[in-house]
């Protein structure tokens, strides 16, 4: 599941990528890079391999931070997630029924300006999400 | 359960251990109390080691023992405890027993310490040498450590191990332990408890700025912050920049090793570590300071490849921000690790910022949560005790009786410190509370000094800005500087859905029943949170008797709300005063507190300042009423005025906590003057000027309010043609509450209305937020109504456009406000049959429909009628027909519009067919009527015909 939503204070586009198959980083990469179809050396390569790293390596990953850090102060994610990280009332709800199914939660803060709005959201599905439509077939 | 001896070996092993460490930390706070515990502990187990039954201590014989601790008179054993480990100490003590005449036959050294040093050969061949035959000592076996104790202890029968393990236990993680840290929560816990019977803590409110939090936590919990520090470098945070540098053929910065950060599982290791990187980040930060120029001259030096020179001039303004932006953010790394090394975390700020609901807050969900050990104090706490000796007074206040000294009880945090791997943190508020501040502020470093002496002890302490400057500047530039972190709070910039949470949580923690307050009310509390605190306490049922019923609030009330909150505070304090055990303290009535506040109230109108009245105004007979007000906070302050001099100290002086409230009680004391002596309350009005200032005008707000309520009849009939009430009536007639209102208003925002100007438009705008005539009998909507169904053309264009058609740009209309509550408040919650009450609300509508409209007749209102037609189309058409009986000419295009929308839902078309036909025919209609209202003809006609 992945979660688009902009702050409130700059508008800036923001997503949360939920992941529910137990994967490595590296089958990770693996199954984004095969899915972009990229050739290995080309610059749509090192584009979608560097995607991959900032979303799942230099983005925080909410559930482990909040079992690490932040279960004994925050009673529920759902608190933690509010209080803490102050996120939208709505998009904390849409969390908090994830958080079970999900083995994380990765905060990812747009680097790339090209996956904003409806465009950026399709593209992120189709690289990353668990099951995407084309899949099913 | 009975233990295996393996299982009872290793409990011995750490109670050796915590023993060590209890020494060393002593060692380190230059205090040697714990080789007296040494002694008691080992005495035991050394008996059993050397079946000598008989040894004691040798303080508890009759004799005098010089260089010897334990001894045992039938065998003449002799044993020297001591944490010092050197070879002189060994010599030293050697040659005094040899001296004297000491019937010693064998001595032995107990080391508190972990190991036995290597004594060098020649050194152990002098000690046999200088023993003269006096006695038995042979360095090899006669000098143990504790690891040697062990290796001894594990020769013994498995009963006397037992009862050694037993008797450790019971000495180094004794009474004090076991019961210490479950004391320390008990205490904690307790006063948060009162923190919130007090209400200075209100749990669950968002208080905090995120920054003051997260280093509060790195303080307090060190080496598991550490750890997310860690994880923050390890997130790779330059390799946005590594790879811009890498198209643009610069060099790549590289990230020091986080390695001894994740490695840090001690508090020790942990505040080395920190140390250690902050070097790192400062280094960092020095390479990353040229990429951040790097299109200028300060990026020079960085060598460039001048085959990509090309890249670089698209990308060196991203390198720029990028560096720019990982500086910011290693900073706050670095402020966060500077935490993790400090001892003193000082939060200041000024009043009303929430720094006690912050500290109360963490402490609760925060210190507890983690199960680190900690006290909670205030600086009032201490002030309540007679006597100096500030170490004493914490002493009692955290600790069990049975700790004798503030040291005792340190020193006996350090074994659950250690095995939990975390400070215990100091907690006291409200630094600036104690009374005597310029006291307490030399008693404070001294009392510092001495904890920061005990490396696992650390300090967590509020401060208001206004007094740390003053009176603690040298806590921030003396010795405890560099171990001391200052954090400043400033208030929290909350979203919309954080003030809804807000007031929810004030209001239960308050138990103030939302039921009971009008929808309005809330909206306006949720952007005044002052307000909010004092509404809650002059309206919520806390602190009251199961009897108290909550009124209904049907509007903010300023007058209500501070009499209701000021009576409530005096009670307080009176009661707070019997209530506390913590000290004697003499008796508060309620006649004397009032007569502090009238005294300090006096003396502001007589000066016409309205601050900072000199402490020395209330009479020392009062001090005792004067210091329970203070307490209760929220009324009166102290603070420091300025001083008159350079070389002279500043003044301790007195305010009223909030403008508003200062305001309240000033126009009360005039009240009070005015029954008394109106010409004394001429005069002191007339010394107020200029009378727009904003005390003024408060006070202006506050009198007439009072001048209102009907028991104040006398002081009404005077002070109505006083220019201060006419100079407020415009705006505070509708903070009045509505039953306080008479005709006499009604007539004259009659009158008002009727003329058309400016002020019309204020008291329509006013007023049509007043729809419910049940609550509001006297001046609402209905009024609006009344007066537009008799004025002529003008009011539409002079009053109505203006007042809901007119916003400041970026802003909505009033109109678009209005139609949007009705879509989205009225609308869903408006059942059949029972519209009556929201009559008013629709009528305004039909009188709106032209406002914002174009040129095919939409507007807002239309919109939302179309939505009542469809929903409620018998209502409508009512509706509808009662605005072409009332003849008004401006919306009555739109009317026709809306039948002609609605002419399927109407049964009896012929009474509308007559008035279409008027209208269409005559000379008082203009083109848009005459076509609404043929077309209505012409749907009325095609509908039959379908």
């Amino acid at each position: 599941m992945i979660i688009p939503f902009k702050t409130s204070e700059h508008g800036q586009d923001e997503y949360i990528i939920c992941l529910r198959s137990p994967m490595t980083v590296a089958e990770l990469r693996e199954r984004m890079l095969q899915r972009a179809k990229v050739s290995q050396g080309s610059y749509a390569y090192q584009l979608i391999d560097n995607l991959h790293a900032q979303i799942f390596i230099r983005s925080l990953d909410l559930k482990a931070d909040y079992a690490i850090y932040f279960a004994r102060e925050y009673a529920s994610f759902f608190d933690y997630l509010r209080r803490r990280e102050r996120l939208p009332l709505e998009i904390v709800a849409r969390l908090a029924e994830a958080f079970d199914m999900s083995i994380g939660m990765y905060y990812y803060k747009l680097g790339y300006a090209f996956l904003t709005d409806t465009y950026g959201l399709e593209f992120l599905t189709r690289l990353v999400e668990d099951m995407p439509q084309g899949e099913l077939s | 359960m009975t233990l295996s001896l393996l299982e009872t070996l290793n409990s011995i092993s750490t109670s050796l251990a915590i023993l060590a460490h209890q020494i060393r930390a002593e060692a380190l706070a230059g205090l040697g109390s714990r080789n007296k515990v040494a002694e008691h502990v080992l005495l035991p187990v050394l008996r059993r080691m050397y079946n000598a039954p008989g040894l004691a201590n040798t303080n508890a014989l009759a004799a005098n023992f010089p260089g010897i601790d334990l001894y045992d008179s039938s065998s003449g054993l002799g044993v020297q405890v001591t944490s010092e480990v050197t070879a002189g100490k060994i010599t030293q003590t050697i040659e005094t027993l040899v001296a004297g005449s000491f019937p010693l036959t064998r001595l032995v050294f107990a080391l508190a310490a972990n190991t036995v040093p290597r004594y060098r050969t020649e050194t152990r061949a002098k000690w046999r040498i200088s023993t003269k035959g006096r006695f038995t000592f042979d360095p090899k076996a006669d000098v143990l450590a504790f690891d040697d104790l062990l290796t001894r202890i594990q020769h013994l029968p498995m009963a006397d191990i037992s009862a050694i393990d037993a008797e450790l236990q019971a000495l180094v993680r004794g009474t004090h332990q076991i019961h210490l840290v479950p004391h320390l929560q008990n205490q904690v816990k307790a006063q948060l408890a009162e923190e919130q019977r007090i209400a200075r803590y209100i749990p669950n409110v968002f208080v905090e700025t995120q920054d003051t939090k997260y280093q509060a936590r790195c303080f307090a919990h060190p080496t598991l912050f550490i750890q997310r520090i860690a994880a923050w470098f390890n997130r790779q945070p330059l390799a946005g920049l590594n790879r811009l540098a890498t198209m643009s053929g610069v060099p790549t910065v590289s990230m020091p090793s986080t390695e001894a950060l994740v490695a840090a599982d001690t508090l020790e290791r942990a505040v080395a570590a920190a140390q250690a990187f902050m070097k790192d980040i400062e280094n960092l930060d020095m390479m990353l300071t040229p990429y951040s120029e790097i299109g200028r001259s300060g990026g020079a030096a960085i060598p460039r490849d001048t085959a990509r020179a090309h890249v670089l001039n698209e990308t060196q303004y991203y390198i720029e921000m990028t560096a720019e932006g990982t500086k910011y953010r290693l900073r706050n790394r670095s402020t966060e690790l500077r935490c993790v090394t400090a001892r003193v975390f000082l939060l200041t700020g000024p009043a009303g910022q929430g720094k006690t609901n912050f500290l109360c807050d963490f402490t609760e969900r925060f210190l507890l949560r983690h199960n680190i050990p900690c006290a909670y104090i205030t600086a009032r706490q201490i002030s309540r005790f007679p006597y100096s000796d500030l170490n004493d007074v914490v002493r009692q206040l955290i600790f069990p009786s049975a700790v004798t000294t503030l040291e005792e009880g340190l020193t006996t945090l350090a074994a659950p410190c250690a095995e939990r791997q975390q400070p215990f943190v100091l907690v006291i508020d409200g630094l600036n509370e104690h009374p005597d501040v310029r006291t307490f502020a030399g008693q404070l470093e001294h009392f510092l000094e001495t904890l920061v002496r005990y490396p696992y002890i650390r300090v967590l302490m509020t401060c208001r800005s206004e007094f740390l400057e003053q009176r603690f500047g040298t806590l921030l530039s003396g010795p405890l500087a560099p171990i001391l972190h200052l954090s400043k709070a400033h208030g929290q910039r909350f979203d919309q859905e954080q003030h809804r949470e807000l007031v929810a949580r004030y209001f239960r923690f308050f138990k103030v029943r939302p039921s009971r307050v009008a929808r309005r009310v809330i909206d306006f509390l949720q952007r005044d949170v002052l307000l909010l605190r004092f509404f809650c306490e002059a309206y919520g049922a806390r602190g009251r008797n199961s009897q108290y019923k909550q009124p209904v609030v049907a509007g903010i009330y300023r007058d209500e709300i501070f009499r209701r909150y000021v009576e409530d505070k005096l009670g307080r304090a009176e009661h707070s005063v019997v209530s506390d055990r913590s000290m004697p303290r003499p008796l508060v009535h309620r006649v004397e507190l009032r007569r502090v506040l009238s005294l300090v109230a006096a003396h502001m109108l007589d000066a016409g300042q309205y601050a900072n009245v000199s402490r020395t105004v209330v009479a020392a007979a009062l001090d005792a009423e004067l210091t329970a007000l203070l307490d209760e906070e929220l009324v009166l302050r102290h603070d420091l005025g300025p001083a008159p001099s350079l070389l002279a100290e500043p003044n301790e002086v007195l305010s009223f906590t909030f403008d508003e409230m200062r305001d309240f009680l000033l126009a009360q004391h005039l009240l009070d003057v005015h029954a008394r002596n109106p010409g004394e309350f001429a005069r002191l009005v007339a010394l107020q000027q200029p009378t727009h200032t904003q005390g003024v005008e408060g006070m202006q707000r506050f009198l007439f309010y009072a001048s209102r309520i009907p028991t104040n009849r006398s002081f009404f009939e005077s002070y109505r043609t006083h220019s201060w009430y006419g100079a407020v009536y415009d705006t505070e007639v509708f903070a009045v509450p509505p039953m306080y209102l008479d005709a006499e208003d009604r007539q004259i925002v009659e009158a008002v209305l009727t003329s058309g100007d400016a002020r019309a438009q204020h008291f329509a705008r006013e007023i049509a937020l007043r729809w419910e005539t049940s609550v509001f009998p006297i001046l609402n909507l209905e009024m609006l109504l009344t007066v537009a169904r008799h004025a002529d053309q003008s009011f539409f264009s002079d009053v109505l456009v203006p007042t809901f058609g007119h916003a400041s740009y970026g802003q909505n209309t009033l109109g678009e406000e209005f139609c949007r509550f009705v879509e989205t408040r009225v609308l869903p919650e408006f059942a059949p049959n029972e519209e009556h009450p929201y009559d008013p609300i629709f009528r305004l509508l039909l009188l709106l429909l032209p406002i914002g409209a174009n040129p095919t007749l939409d507007s807002p209102a239309v919109t939302v009628f179309r939505q009542l037609i469809a929903g409620h189309p018998a209502y409508a058409l009512g509706l509808l027909q009662e605005a072409l009986h009332d003849g008004l000419r401006w919306h009555r295009a739109f009317v026709w519009r809306l039948l002609s929308v609605a002419v399927a839902s109407i049964p009896d078309p012929a009474p509308f067919i007559v008035l279409a036909h008027a209208d269409a025919t005559s000379d008082r209609s203009d083109t848009l009527i005459r076509r609404e209202s043929e077309r209505f003809i012409t749907c009325v006609s095609a509908e039959r015909t379908l």
